[in-house]
Order: C-alpha cells, then structure tokens, then sequence
C-alpha cells in the first residue's frame, strides 16, 4: 500500500490489499484506509430541529453533516516527513487529530504499526499515546499558563507512569538541553518565553514519552520567519536523533517544501495529489496543486508568476461537488463528451457558465452577452443551442422589468442550473471520482494524482 | 508584568493569552496594590477576627460549662468578665441606650436589649452564625458548582444537556422558598441552622455552574488541553489540573460577592425563624426580635443593620478588587 | 529628483510609557510615498512597523505618544514636533488640529485597511449598510444615491451579485470577500493613500493571490498610493515598487524592490532572505538569523542589529549608524544603515570583528540571556 499511497477513488479500492511491489525502501509507519470524519453540524438538546410551514409535518430532523475528511488514504513511511498541506477548512488539521485519535473516524481504518488505531479505545488507546504525539500550532495556548515548564514536559510520563519522580526531572531537563534551550528553565512558567522558545517546549513535551511519530500542526506559522528557520532546523536535528517520523501539516508551502519528503496536497476532504517534495513541486499534475503554487508570493520581485488564478470560492463541505470536488473552480474542467466542442468553444462556454453561476455578470442585452463571451460565435449544435437558451434567459432585451424583481432572478436561476445541468455536470469530472498514477519526472517515487486529465 | 513590551506595543497577544498568562502570584501582587481591594481585605479581616475570637472563645467556655446559654456567654467574655458588666438576673437593665447617649453608660458601649443583655457583646457572638454561615454556604454552592460546571462544559453534549437542564430547573425556583422547603423537609420541622446553610448553597449551585461552565467552554478549546488528551491524561486529571485551574478566576470574583448576599439571604431566614434558632445570637435573628422596638429603642435595629452592611461590603469591596485584579484590559 | 512626495515622513519618533520604562517602538524614521506608488514597510513582529503606519494618522492610543518628527501630506503638516531638553515634546504651530486630522484627513485622504476584516465590520449591521453609511458619513450622498454608489463600489471590488449580498450580514462573507468589503470601504471616499496594515495575512495564498490581483487592478485604475505593511517579503516582491526594512523601531535599508532583493544592502535584510524558505526552489539547509530581536525597552548601543549580525565589527557596537543613500536607481535613493559601506567613514575594515551570537557562541547561551532578560521583567 506504501505505493499507492493516497489512492481514495473507487479505483483505488480494487487494490487497497494488493501491495505491487518494487516500492518497499522503507518501512510503513502509518497506514491510513478510507478515513472519514463527518461533523454534525450543531450540538444541543434539538440539535438539527427546523421549522418549516410549508411542509408537512412542519417540523423535521436535518441532520447533513459537514464531510470534514472525506475517504482519504495515504501511508506514512518509517522515518520521513510527509507534509500536508492545503488551504484553511480543508480538512488537514481535522485529519492531523483524527489519526491521532483525538477525534473518532467516523468510518476507515488507521492502522498504526500494524494495529487498527480506530478500533482502540479507553486504556488501550491511552496507552498507545505514548508512541504518537502531537505538535500544535499556537504557542501561547499550547501551554498550561498555570504550570512550570517542568511540569508541563513531564506530564505525558506522568500519565504513562514512566520513571520516577527524579527519573523524569532528569529527562525533562535532558529534553529541555537537547530542544535548544536551558535546563535551568525548569522551575519557570511559560509566559516568560518566546514565541519560538515555547515551540520548544511542546517539542520537549512531545518527545518526553520517547514517540515514534508526530504529528506536527502548523507548527511555525505562528513564528517570525527567522525564528521560524530556528525551529525547523531544531525539527530536523530532533528526527534524526530520535528516529521520528513526522506528519507535518502546513498551509505554507515554502516550509513544506523545506522540511517534507513526500507532500500531500489537501482540497475539501480529499487528497488531490500526493508526491516527493521534488515531483510535487516541480511537476504539478493536479491542476489544484498548480493554482496553489502559482499562487504563493514568490520573494523575488523579477519573478511574474500568474497570481489569483482561481476564482470563485471553495463550496460548502457539507455538500460537496459529486466527482472531483475541485471541479467547480478548476481551470481544466474537461468538456462533456456528449458535445462536440473545440477547445477554444469549450473555454468560451466554460466561462460563460462560470459567471452566470456565480452571478459575476451583470444583465446586459443578448448581444452584448455574446460579444463578452463568445467572441468566435457561440458554438453550434446542441450546445449552442443551450447557451442561446441561457442567454434569452438572463438578457434584459425584451423585459423592461427591473433586474431585482423576483421573476428576474427566477430566471437567472434557471439559466445557471440549466448550464450547469447541461454542461459541468456531464463532465466526466462530475462522474467519477479521479485517482490515477502519473509517471514521475523527479526520482522514482510515485506520484499519485486525483485528476481525470491523467486518465 | 506578563506581557513583553513588544507584544503590547504591537497589539500582538489577545485577551485571553494575557489573561492566560497570569499566575496566581500575579494576581496576589495586583490585590496589594489595589486600594479598594485592599480595604475590603482589612474589613473582612475584622470581621473575621472578631467572629473567630467568638467561636473560640465559646468553644473553651463550652469545655468550662458545658452548653451554654446566651447569658452565660456574655459572662463567659474576658474582657467584659468585670461584675459590673455582667447582666445579672433579677438587677438586669434592660433597653440601656448606647455609650453615647445621655442617658447611656460605657459599661454597656452599645446598650442593652430589652432583656438586659450587653447589646455589643451580641453583636460580637452574632457575627459567627453569620460570616461563618455566609462563608461555608458559599464554599459548598462553589465547590458543587464548579464541578457541575466543569464536568458539564468540559463534556458537553448529553452530559452538559442533562447537568445543565437540572441545574436550570434549581435555578427556576424562587431561591427563598427554595430553602424554606428545604429547610422544613431535611430537618423534620426542626429548622436546624445546617439545614439552612445546605439549603443556601443549593440556590448558589445554578449560578456559579453556569459561570464556570461558560469560561470552561473556551478554556476547553486551547490546545494544552488536547495536548493534554493527546499525552494520555485521564479526563478527571484534565479537569481537576487544567480546566478548572484556568477557569477559576471568575467564579472567585463571584464567590467573594457572593458571601455577602448569602450573609443577606441568612439575615433574612433568620428573620423569618429560619436561620439560627434561639437562644444563639445572629444579626438576622437580632433584626427580627428589634423590629418589636423600633419605636422605643431604634438602636436595637441599628447596630445588626450596621454590622451587616459593614461586613457585606468588606466582601463587595474585596471582590471588587479582586475582578479588577484579575480582569487583563487593566494592564499595565 | 522626482516631483514633491504625497507623504513626507522625517524623524518621526512613537514611544509607549510602560512601567518597566519607555518603548521606543519607531525611533526616529524617515520616508516618502510618491503619487502612485506602494511603498513597503517590512519587518519582524516587535519591529515597530504597525505603530509606524498609524502614527502617520495619528491613531496612536495611551500610553503611545509621537513624540518628534514631522508628517506632511500634501503640503499639509499632520504632524510636527520637537523633543525638547526635559523630554517633553513642543508641538510646531501650523500642524493640523486632531479634529481636522480626524474629520479631513482620515478616511477622505487617508484610509486604513486593517488585518482582521471581521473585526474592521460591525457583525449586526448589514454589509451594504454599513458601506452605505460610511459614504453617507464622508462624501455629499444620501439615500438611494449611497446605496447605489455602495453597491457599484462592491461590484468594483469584485463581489459577485453585489446587489443582493449588499443585504447579507459579514458572517455571510467569506474572509476574503470581507476583505474586499474592507478594500471598497476604503475607496469609496477615493483616498490618495491607502494604508493596508497585514491585509492579506489572514488569508489563504490563493485568496491572497485574488486580493494583490484586485489591489493592482485598483490601483492601476485609481492611481492610489499604498503604503503596505507586511511581514511577508512574498508579498513584498509581488507588490511593493519601493521598500523599507525596519528593525527594532529604525529603517535599516530603503530601496526599489528589485534592489533589495538584488542589491541588498544590509545585513539585516540579506539574513532575512536567507532564513526563509523558498517556495519556487528547495533549499537543502536554512540559514537562520541567530536569537531573536531584542526589547525596544532596551535596545542595544551602537547598530541595534550587531548581537545577531554576521559582519559586525567592534565600530558597530560604539557608533550607532544612520541610513546612507548607497546608491540611486531611477532618481530614488537606496539607503542602508550599515557600516560595511563605503559611504560611512568610521573606520569599520579597520575595526576588529565582534565575538558575538552569529559567530559561534552557541544558541542556547543566546536564549538563555534572552530569558533571564525577559524573566527578569516579570517577576
């Protein structure tokens, strides 16, 4: 499985258990397997109860959860850092905590060494703490500000009843010397520290049950920049003395392209790509990893990169798009095979789509419309015939009535669910669920991509 | 001085790290500069000296005599032990005016009441019923409280609608009745003075439950409490070693104010008949017996009045100053 | 030379009064912004760059006061002071009056875009409406005219159907589009400047991306100048046509962006670019700036930089050294405050180098000293 890491479609489960070989360099630390962890949306006595008069019975039950993680797989190998990486609210850090057992999967396995970490729970799971730890991204919340620092790192011994009361007052100041900082700290409170110098400590807390892995939640994005190199080269330092294997989760791609082996590239619940730092980064094949990497400000005034490539706004995670679910913003939405457009006819009619759904447009007459839009002629056959059906639609030719009347929007709606009906939704990127192997540029690792343009 | 410069002068840290960010010996230093807290701690002070010096001292007169009655308590005072202060029945002097007035002596600096008993030094006795009752009904409403809040907003979901919609329900009833009942029902018709102080701190429960619930319910996000979790720390460890030491702060300020609405509340069932039974002398119960008076001898209804107003606001004042101690906009 | 500034800044100087002693937060600064041009001020958290850019405004709260120095803008003097002997501050005649500052200046010629959008917006009034009110505040509109000019200034800014979220409340939003809220809000009186104080720090790179493409857009269109406020030198390179590096309260270079990044001039700055990551190339190990930047309370003698500074020599420690224009690209300055140029004659090849943090003393002596320091002050 370590090869096909991060294989989520349907594809992907025909081969879950059959581990091609010929990609076995390391080890598989962590294995995770169809993971899910859907939120209910609120909490309360009449949690999800809502009133509606036009229906009958007037009161009903919604219960949509909001699909945080959404069928993700991916292996974590001995000894690397895999870096995670996606925008806020894509689920990244939900991910981070569920693995490590701080929320229960709502379906999948995690299987930690060999053992099923879903399936773990009381003492069980309180043992097997010991073995993974968790780095967080705040530091001043990260730290009890009511207890010394001494006590703070031994806490997980504490709760694991390793060593005795001297025993873990050495370690504690051993963990104290070996993250950079003073063992005469160990009687001071947090507030006396830096941002960088708590980072620290949590490093000392997480390392005093002596872990095989951690997981690593944005833990510099908090820092300066030179602080923050500080504590990455201290990282590294750490898992080369310990062994650790990290999963290091950042919205940061600079820092992610630092510190990580292998980068997991995150989009509302699922992993849209997943490949070495070198692959990912220098051979993008998700056209998501692209707009994200044209997107970071590069610190060099001589590089004009596209900037702002995406558009529109990532939807609703309770309801997200069927298929690949960064089709609705995807510059490289794939046409229909029902019609038979050109590139170009397509790119034309894609956006026109795009703006009449998100209402990007103002109401203009036909003409106008089509000159904005169509500047080689709105494409023939069925298609054309569509979007002139659209387009009489949402054109003020004939109706002087003004655009903020309710009949006026009535028919702006129906003209967007009729593109996008006719259009986006019989895309094959609506249909299926992508997950394809693309043959690597850099080095041989594999390189996974949930894009349908790889088909 | 918790927060570095730079952070303030760069508007860095939020509120709540600067409020996360103080230690218990802060906060002691802030109280001893601060005027008004201050001044309630030495208010407070005399009235507890004063209410310990009774308790002690009736507690070596109870091995000396056995039970005691109020007459022999006032007789049981060393300072007063003088023969002339003693009330003797038969040559009592009943309804003397206080030292001050024409007619009054200093051998009775407040008067007496209408049996002739030393008016002062029941004052002194009443103030143990009622700053010991005020203090031990508030302890148990805080202590029962917070862990009904702590538990409750720590968990949340089923356990938090269960603890929170009973305590709701506590909170429903008017809190005077509430004890009454409670009251006349646990004690038998007794009207036993532990019955009344449960009773008390029943109707103290809701309030400091929701308090500490509502600060437990940020505290729970920060992440040293999944750190916390993720280590392997058992959750009564959890709540008894980071949740509720984070989220005391409040429910202190509330408790200090608190006892002096309880002193209120205690004044007032004693008054009713339901506090402190005869003979033990109580502020409240004192009120109760002047009213009789009023017209005769105003003095009776001014000095518990007095005593009560004083030492509630020894406690308002302290916990006034102890919110501001606390509070982390007053920053230096 | 260029024709006069918009904002002339000279020696300005903000300090905080704190019981463990004064802040000097901005000690002494000096720039200009041009018409149409983004000026950066980039720099560390403690840097001093916020209250910079708002005491341009006058917008510093007690226990913060600008204590010298002179703000024009315009040919107006905002503000204008001198230090006198016993450390109080002697106010010029002919500055503004706070009112006329308050009620002319700000917003009309000056607006503010802050980092936090949903703190910027009142969360109980509509968005339209509080956009509505604030141009009803400031310019000569009323009614459905400020409606309408409100919601052409969402359109402008890149809000689908402005028409009918004009009506939304800004939880509806998004942080971006809260952020382009904040854009429009800060237009609408069409301002000369527009001071963004980490606007897009909150924000995700590729909504970031959206907002440098729509502040280029607008400012291409308006010809508004920025003074932009960053941490983030991505950012900086992306936007900025001239840049100031602060540190511990001074500017330590001043230059045309392409020149900071291809000339830099100061050591301060090439350790910087040196200590980041690189998204566009993997770097194998990171160089990173030893210790932390101290106190403003307490800032080191001499160049505030020389603790941490690879190059410091022993002048650096004694004489404190002022920016020096080095050089002078398209009729701007590039000035640098650091011995190692020629410009400078105080004898700093001379000088014998200093034995200090970025030279082998370890780290962990560094922070501990930094502790006992920071200890020191809190109990």
């Amino acid at each position: 499985m370590s090869s096909d890491s991060a294989q989520s479609g349907d594809s992907a489960r025909t081969d879950a258990h059959g581990r091609p070989g010929g990609d076995t360099e390391a080890e598989t630390m962590v294995r995770v397997d169809g993971l899910k962890k859907y939120f209910r949306s609120s909490s309360g006595l009449f949690e999800g109860l809502s009133f509606d008069p036009s229906t009958f019975p007037p009161i009903h039950v919604d219960r949509e959860p909001v699909k945080a993680v959404d069928d993700v797989s991916f292996d974590i190998r001995d000894g690397e850092t895999l870096g995670l990486v996606g925008e806020s609210g894509c689920g990244k850090s939900t991910l981070g905590r569920t693995i490590l057992r701080l929320l229960t999967p709502t379906e999948g396995n995690i299987y930690y060494k060999g053992s099923d970490l879903a399936e773990l729970s009381g003492s069980d799971l309180r043992e097997m703490r010991s073995d993974i730890q968790m780095i967080f991204q705040d530091p001043q919340s990260s730290l009890d500000p009511r207890m010394r620092v001494g006590d703070i790192i031994e806490e997980p011994m504490w709760a694991h009843g390793m060593l005795d009361a001297e025993g873990r007052e050495a370690r504690a100041k051993m963990l104290l010397e070996k993250v950079g900082l003073d063992p005469h700290h160990y009687n001071r409170f947090p507030h006396a520290f830096s941002g960088g110098q708590r980072q620290r400590i949590n490093l000392a807390r997480a390392l005093s049950v002596d872990p095989d892995f951690i997981v690593c939640d944005e833990p510099v994005s908090a820092l300066d920049v030179s602080i923050q190199a500080q504590v990455l080269n201290t990282m590294e330092e750490l898992q080369e003395e310990f062994g650790l294997t990290y999963l290091f989760i950042a919205h940061d791609l600079s820092v992610i392209r630092y510190i990580s082996d292998r980068v997991a590239v995150m989009y509302l619940g699922n992993i849209v790509e997943l490949a070495t730092k070198e692959e990912l980064f220098e051979n993008p094949s998700h056209p998501y990893t692209r707009a994200l990497l044209d997107s970071i400000p590069v610190p060099d005034p001589r590089d004009s990169d596209a900037r702002g490539v995406l558009e529109g706004e990532v939807p609703s995670p309770t309801n997200p798009p069927s298929g690949c679910r960064f089709r609705t913003r995807c510059p490289k939405l794939i046409a229909p095979e029902a019609y038979d457009l050109t590139d170009r006819e397509w790119t034309d009619v894609r956006a026109f789509m795009r703006a009449v759904d998100r209402r990007t447009i103002d109401a203009a007459p036909a003409a106008e419309l089509r000159e904005a839009f169509f500047e080689q002629g709105v494409p023939g056959g069925d298609a054309g015939a569509i979007v002139e059906e659209a387009i009489e639609l949402v054109a003020t030719d004939d109706s002087a009535a003004s655009q903020r009347s309710a009949s006026a929007r009535a028919k702006w709606d129906e003209a967007a669910s009729l593109l996008v009906g006719s259009f986006a939704d019989q895309s094959i990127c609506a249909r299926e669920r992508p997950a394809y192997e693309v043959e690597p540029e850099f080095g041989d690792g594999r390189h996974f991509s949930a894009c349908h343009l790889h088909r | 001085m918790a927060v570095s410069s730079e952070s303030q002068v760069d508007g860095g840290d939020g509120a709540s790290g600067e409020v996360a960010a103080k230690t218990w010996r802060d906060t002691l230093g802030r109280i001893k500069r601060d005027t008004t807290a201050r001044w309630g701690l030495y208010v407070i002070s005399v009235v507890l000296v004063v209410g310990l010096y009774a308790f002690v001292d009736t507690y070596l007169s109870t091995l000396t005599f056995g039970a005691l009655d109020s007459y022999t308590m006032a007789e049981a005072i060393p300072i007063f032990d003088h023969p002339e202060h003693l009330p003797a029945p038969g040559e009592s002097q009943p309804n003397q005016p206080p030292a001050f007035h024409v007619d009054g002596t200093l051998e009775y600096p407040l008067g007496t009441d209408p049996e002739g008993r030393d008016y002062f030094t029941r004052l002194v006795y009443g103030s143990q019923i009622s700053v010991s009752v005020g203090i031990v009904a508030t302890l148990l409403g805080t202590v029962a409280g917070t862990v009904v809040g702590a538990v409750s907003g720590y968990y949340g979901g089923r356990i938090d609608d269960i603890l929170m919609r009973s305590v709701e329900t506590l909170y429903a009833i008017p809190g005077l009745i509430l004890i009454i009942v409670f009251t006349e029902f646990a004690s038998g018709g007794q009207r036993n003075i532990q019955y009344a102080i449960i009773g008390v701190s029943l109707t103290t429960i809701p309030i400091f439950a929701r308090i500490i619930r509502s600060r437990v319910l940020s505290v729970r996000e920060m992440d040293y409490i999944e750190a916390a979790r993720a280590a392997g720390v058992k959750d009564r460890y959890i709540i008894a070693k980071h949740i509720i030491p984070n989220s005391f702060a409040p429910v202190l300020v509330y408790a200090t104010l608190e006892i002096g609405v309880v002193i209120l509340i205690v004044a007032g069932l004693s008054f009713l008949g339901y506090g402190a039974q005869p003979p033990t002398p109580d502020w409240g119960r004192m009120l109760a017996q002047s009213y009789r008076y009023m017209h005769s001898n105003i003095w009776l209804s001014i000095w518990p009045g007095l005593a009560i107003m004083f030492t509630i606001m020894g406690f308002n004042l302290f916990g006034d100053g102890l919110q501001d101690a606390l509070d982390p906009r007053i920053d230096n | 030379m260029r024709d006069k500034p918009l904002l002339r800044v000279e020696n300005l100087k903000t300090q905080f009064v704190t019981e463990n002693g004064t802040v000097r937060a901005v000690d002494g600064i000096s720039f200009e912004v041009y018409e149409g041009e983004i000026v950066g001020i980039v720099g560390e958290s403690g840097a001093g760059k916020s209250v910079a850019s708002m005491s341009l405004l006058r917008l510093v709260d007690n226990p913060g006061e600008i204590v010298a120095g002179e703000i024009t803008y315009k040919g107006r003097t905002i503000f204008a002071a001198e230090e006198t002997e016993d450390g109080d501050r002697r106010l010029q005649d002919g500055v503004l009056s706070a009112e006329t500052v308050r009620q002319e200046i700000r917003g009309n010629e000056i607006a503010v875009i802050f980092q936090d959008p949903m703190e910027s917006l009142n969360p109980v009034f509509t968005i339209g409406g509080q956009l509505r009110e604030f141009i009803e505040l400031n310019r000569d509109l009323t009614g459905d005219e400020a409606r309408k000019e409100a919601i052409d200034m969402l359109r402008e800014v890149g809000i689908p159907d402005a028409e009918a979220r004009y009506d939304e409340y800004p939880h509806q939003f998004s942080g971006g589009m809260r952020q382009r809220v904040l854009i429009a809000m800060a237009l609408a009186c069409q301002p000369s400047l527009i001071i963004a104080d980490e606007p897009t720090t909150a924000l995700d790179v590729t909504v970031e991306g959206q907002i440098l493409d729509l502040v280029d857009e607008l400012q291409r269109k308006y010809g508004t100048s920025f003074i932009w406020v960053t941490h983030d030198m991505g950012v900086v390179a992306e936007i900025c046509d001239r840049v100031n590096v602060m540190y511990l309260g001074e500017i330590v270079e001043q230059a045309p962006v392409d020149e900071l990044f291809y000339e830099t001039g100061h050591p301060y700055t090439k350790a910087l670019l040196d200590s980041m990551p690189r998204p566009d190339r993997t770097v194998t190990d990171l160089d990173p700036i030893r210790g932390v930047m101290p106190e403003a309370i307490d800032p080191p003698p001499g160049c505030r930089f020389h603790p941490r500074c690879p190059d410091a020599r022993e002048v650096c420690r004694q004489v404190h050294p002022e920016p020096a224009e080095i050089d002078r690209v398209d009729g701007f300055s590039h000035r640098s405050a650091c011995f190692k140029r020629d410009v400078f004659d105080v004898g700093y090849d001379e000088s014998p180098p200093l034995d200090n943090l970025a030279r082998g003393e370890s780290e962990r002596g560094q922070e501990a000293s930094e502790v006992a320091s920071g200890g020191g002050a809190s109990e």
